[in-house]
């Protein structure tokens, strides 16, 4: 049976024979890929919990316009009573 | 029936006869095309999938990079845990330390969880010459066991039986007609498995993973028989492959949210066994001894060689499924352990180049499996180099070399391309009907016989940019 010491030995040798390339890629693309998977999780919290500016935005302007349809209707209403109280005068 | 027995024939007589079996034919189609949809759907509902398969191909690289420090601190863990560590050099060494355990320990009856590294070593033989009974008791290994074949799947072993195939299988064993209905089928194998567990002297498992920073052994089982292996009988042995090892838990958890979603398109298999050494003082469960069998068997010479990628291989099965291959000859015709692309790259790792002078060339290297490998690994690369190395040594058949070779004169030369294209065009007229060539003499017959191949072009796509310019 192998021995332990033989067994690792072996696979140290066989290790250090790989491209230098693979220790410095594997931990740099590690955490790039990291990276990617925070801004992913990052991401999908914010597009359920967050604040969007384009779409508090685009509320706020359908507000206001609901706001000054509103008001230039009670303006309308405003001024038909005038009217209507002058033709009665 | 030994999985080398069926090597007697050549790779196209074991596939023509897989082809020409009608049982097997729709048994595969079925559970293939089954494993496909559901593979499908787990990754279209987990957007974190992509990235996580990044990150487990990261992990793996960068494990075998240190791959001598992770097993030396895998075996203290387990040591330290009151477990024993046994290495293997060869398939060999690793099935006489399981011989000699049985022997020392006064084994009769062993039961197995589903593992593809002891079918590699072939221990249910060698434990039956040695006296001892295996039992396997994963259903699908239990239903092979009994028709004394080996699994056609890495993970579905007994994909290529029908219902009534099962039944027939079982009633026997039951003793009594049992109805091909999958759920009283399994009731009855419940039972009988039921009894060999209680009275097995040890148990066998392979291991899904091996964590070293904790010595812990990962079991993925979906019918719990996994847990009973471990637990029940007094002494307890995982037999793994040295690529299995993991560095941390961290590590596990993205390998567990891809592993069952590959294989069956479960979030997580319904069991997930995680097991620390031998039972520890005041715990219930657990066997008297824990046995770690760390096998190379061929693996650590491809550490920095051309297979090496092979090595992250997690055994999940997406690959068999949707190989064009596979799909339509199943496991048994491939030969050896392991079938599908992975296997054919997994055979040559184990059993040398030359085992697969013909597997090398069974696939289209249409890609699906690198499409749908957790850890994307580039599995027809390696096939295209592997037929480069067998045509270098001079192991492919003289006949298919001198093609090769022709063939790489011409597209080398843009003259002999040129000329060999015009030629031809004007040597295939007599053949092509309906705009195909369906039918062409001598041995290029081989090809047209089961499918078309369209003709040359009539203007070549230089002469037609001409125009379009």
């Amino acid at each position: 049976m192998a021995t332990r010491a033989d067994f690792l030995g072996r696979i140290r040798a066989e290790v250090s024979k790989t491209p230098g390339r693979f220790e410095a890629q594997t931990a740099t693309r590690r955490k790039t890929i990291q990276d990617s998977i925070v801004q992913q999780v990052d991401d999908a919290r914010e597009s359920s919990a967050g604040v969007n500016l384009d779409e508090e935005m685009t509320n706020m302007l359908s507000y206001q316009h609901a706001y000054n349809a509103a008001a230039k209707f009670l303006s309308t209403v405003d001024s038909t009573i005038d009217s209507l109280i002058g033709m009665v005068r | 029936m030994s999985g080398e027995a069926g090597l007697a024939t050549p790779f196209s007589e074991r596939a023509g006869r897989a082809l020409r079996d009608t049982f097997l034919q729709e048994a595969l189609g079925i559970a293939t095309t089954k494993f496909i949809g559901l593979r499908r759907e787990a990754f279209d509902g987990f957007p974190a999938g992509e990235a996580l398969r990044d990150q487990a191909r990261a992990i793996k690289e960068a494990t075998l990079q240190r791959l001598d420090v992770h097993l030396g601190r895998l075996a203290d863990n387990i040591e330290r845990l009151g477990g024993h560590v046994h290495w293997a050099d060869t398939a060999e060494e690793a099935r006489e330390i399981v011989l000699k355990l049985c022997r020392d320990k006064g084994v009769r009856m062993a039961v197995k969880s589903k593992s593809m590294a002891t079918e590699e070593i072939d221990l249910n033989e060698a434990l039956e010459r040695a006296g001892v009974t295996p039992v396997e008791t994963d259903l699908g290994e239990y239903i092979i066991q009994l028709a004394h074949e080996r699994p056609s799947h890495i993970i579905a072993p007994a994909i290529h039986k029908t219902k009534g195939q099962v039944a027939e299988l079982i009633s026997a064993v039951a003793g009594k007609p049992l109805p091909a209905d999958p759920e009283a089928l399994t009731a009855a194998a419940r039972v009988l498995l039921r009894e060999k567990f209680l009275e097995a002297d040890m148990g066998i498992t392979g291991a899904n993973f091996a964590v070293a920073e904790t010595g812990t052994v990962v079991l993925v089982t979906n019918e719990g028989n996994g847990r009973m292996v471990t637990t029940l009988p007094r002494i307890h042995v995982a037999v793994m492959g040295i690529e299995k090892v993991i560095p941390s838990m961290t590590d596990l958890v993205v390998f567990l949210a891809l592993l069952a979603r590959s294989a069956t398109g479960q979030k997580l298999s319904s069991y997930t066994t995680l097991v620390r050494g031998p039972r520890q003082a005041g715990e219930l469960e657990g066997p008297d001894e824990f046995h770690l069998i760390l096998m190379d068997g061929g693996r650590s010479r491809q550490i920095a060689g051309t297979l090496r990628e092979a090595l992250y291989c997690l055994r999940c099965g997406a690959c068999l499924n949707v190989c064009p291959v596979y799909r339509q000859i199943g496991g048994h015709a491939y030969g050896h352990t392991y079938p599908g692309p992975i296997g054919i790259l997994l055979t040559a790792m184990l059993k040398g180049d030359r085992s697969v002078k013909e597997l090398a060339h069974a696939s289209t290297l249409c890609g699906a499996c690198k499409d749908v490998c957790p850890v994307r690994i580039d599995i027809p690369r390696m096939l295209v180099d592997l037929r480069e190395s067998l045509d270098r040594e001079k192991i492919a058949p003289a006949s298919e070399r001198v093609v090769f070779k022709i063939f790489r004169r011409l597209l080398m030369s843009e003259t002999a391309f040129r000329l060999s294209a015009a030629i031809g065009r004007v040597a295939q007229r007599p053949f092509v009907s309906e705009g195909k060539l369906r039918r062409l003499p001598l041995f290029f017959g081989q090809w047209t016989a089961t499918r078309d191949l369209p003709p040359i072009a009539a203007r070549t796509f230089r002469e037609r940019w001409k125009d379009l310019a």
